[in-house]
């Protein structure tokens, strides 16, 4: 498997720039996350990526091949999105034909066995699903099609939380089966925490942040306590955000903390989460 | 796996157009023998029943070439769903093709063997015609298709109504140019050797192929443009 590079993605729509010169690179075989608030471009990076619309400028290449009119590379990707691309009467065995006629080697024992643990029929017709089990439909052929990239965006979407944990297992399962890259889309960011290994995360049309999850949370600090000891200690640190209650503030902290500083008596310090952490970075909070 | 992408695009696009082939196929057999067996009831004329029996075949010839006009129109749908399997738009467009060009042979054979129920079969020069324009037909309609493809719903609007009155404008605009150029035109053609030359030009029993070629290959032209551009839209 080769790496998926993104050089210089830009997309105008119209005079409005929804992603401004983006570029990053996806290793073979890991979990990441791409993270935004809502608007931010994230499905539209996702549809460039897999060739479902054009990039305004900049190209995308897996290895040193560039992504165009390639049926290799694009049978490398596949992207399990919010809208059904499928006609009204397609069935979901139907789904499973195309994606094995297309990708080759689809794992239908698998697949039918994860439709009866969330309670579906290979002949239910998708479009006379609920949104829930329309999005757990498409999560099965994404899990089981034969393709390097995995993009799912939104793959909870609808879910109830057993439903949600069912994906979040069979996805683990599945990697560990045949490691491959996953890129999940997904606003349930404290729900993902544990699954992904690195984090994209989009804010304002531009990249914001490419890193491991684990490099982010070692530096992520929510530092509490009086207004006075809290804005002492976090004299050069960089403060992506605050909260103050009374004479009592948390200032959020993404930064390494010098051993050598010193932590007034009433100042308690704590990790954040992922969730609080895309947060304070998103609400105007600076790397 | 390209060869399997080619294939499923054709074997799918063909698969649609023989679904809708049939069920119009079945209603309109249908019912026409239901009017042919109330007739019958009410005439109780065995004659004339038959006479209608063997005139239903002969009838499917126009509704085929309507459906296959109308099923190759539709392109958007088919161009989702390959995306979604990660076929590229070449592989959609080749396959496309290839399918077109199969159903049309399908359209034009069965439609010969149907019109052996009205009429004599046909010289060959009168089948390659039929052929000919079948095809392009069918070529315009996809062009058509691929084109309206690209448009949202607000540009398909525009353009269905903006192309017809953009079309009656440059007509009108052209009868005018003539009219305006009436004298010297009307001098053109009292000339005998200006006219002799253009019935020479114009009889040419090659010219229409070239014209059809022409027009053949400006539409694959344009499929092509348009194909390449054809993107997931959102609407």
């Amino acid at each position: 498997m080769e790496q998926l590079r993104i050089d210089h993605i830009t997309k105008l729509y119209g005079r409005r720039v929804v992603l401004d010169d983006i570029s990053f690179t996806l290793q073979p075989g890991k979990i990441y996350g791409l993270l935004g608030r809502n608007g931010a471009g994230k499905t539209t990076l996702l549809n460039i990526i897999t060739n479902r619309i054009f990039a305004t400028s900049g190209k995308i290449s897996l290895g040193d091949t560039e992504l165009k009119n390639d049926d290799e590379v694009i049978g490398q990707f596949f992207l399990m999105s919010e809208h059904t691309l499928y006609s009204k009467q397609t069935k979901i065995k139907k789904m499973f034909d195309l994606a094995d006629a297309s990708y080759g080697k689809f794992d239908y024992q698998n697949a039918q066995r994860q439709l009866g643990l969330f309670g579906l029929q290979e002949d239910d017709e998708l479009a006379k699903l609920s949104t829930g089990l329309q999005t757990i439909a498409k999560v099965i052929v994404a899990l089981n099609v034969n393709a390097s990239y995995i993009f799912l965006d939104e793959p909870v979407l609808g879910l109830d939380a057993n439903h949600r944990e069912l994906f979040y297992k069979e996805l683990i399962q599945s990697y560990q089966d045949k490691p491959r890259t996953f890129i999940l889309s997904t606003h349930l960011i404290e729900e993902i925490q544990q699954l992904v290994e690195h984090v994209l995360v989009l804010h304002e049309n531009k990249i914001l942040a490419d890193e491991e999850v684990e490099a982010m949370l070692s530096k992520a600090y929510a530092i509490s306590g009086p207004e006075a000891d809290v804005d002492q200690y976090v004299e050069g640190l960089n403060v992506i955000g605050s909260d103050k209650m009374g004479n009592m503030k948390t200032a959020y902290v993404y930064d390494k903390l010098d051993d050598m500083r010193v932590i007034p008596d009433r100042v308690q310090i704590n990790h954040i989460d992922l969730q609080h952490l895309f947060i304070q970075l998103t609400n105007g909070g600076a790397l | 796996m390209k060869n399997h992408k080619l294939e499923l695009v054709t074997t799918n696009t063909m698969r649609h157009f023989g679904a809708m082939a049939g069920i119009v196929a079945a209603w309109v057999v249908g019912i026409q023998l239901v009017i042919a067996i109330l007739d019958l009831v009410f005439s109780q004329d065995i004659k004339s029943f038959l006479v209608s029996l063997s005139a239903i075949p002969a009838s499917l010839p126009n509704f085929f070439e309507i459906v296959i006009f109308i099923a190759f129109m539709f392109v958007y749908p088919d161009f989702k769903w390959a995306i979604q399997n990660g076929i590229s738009r070449r592989t959609f467009l080749r396959g496309r093709m290839i399918a077109l060009l199969g159903s049309v042979v399908a359209v034009f054979v069965v439609n010969q063997v149907l019109n052996l129920f009205d009429r004599p079969v046909s010289d060959p020069m009168t089948m390659l015609i039929d052929f000919s324009i079948l095809l392009a037909s069918v070529l315009t309609a996809q062009t058509i298709g691929t084109g309206f493809g690209l448009l949202n719903r607000r540009g398909k609007v525009i353009a269905a109504i903006g192309i017809p009155v953009v079309f009656i404008l440059l007509m009108t605009s052209l009868m005018g140019i003539i009219f305006g150029f009436q004298d010297q035109i009307s001098h053109a053609l009292s000339n005998e050797a200006f006219v002799d030359a253009v019935i020479k030009i114009m009889a040419t029993p090659s010219l229409p192929w070239i014209f059809l070629v022409i027009y053949l290959l400006i539409n694959l032209g344009l499929t092509k443009f348009f194909n390449d551009r054809m993107q997931l839209r959102r609407d």
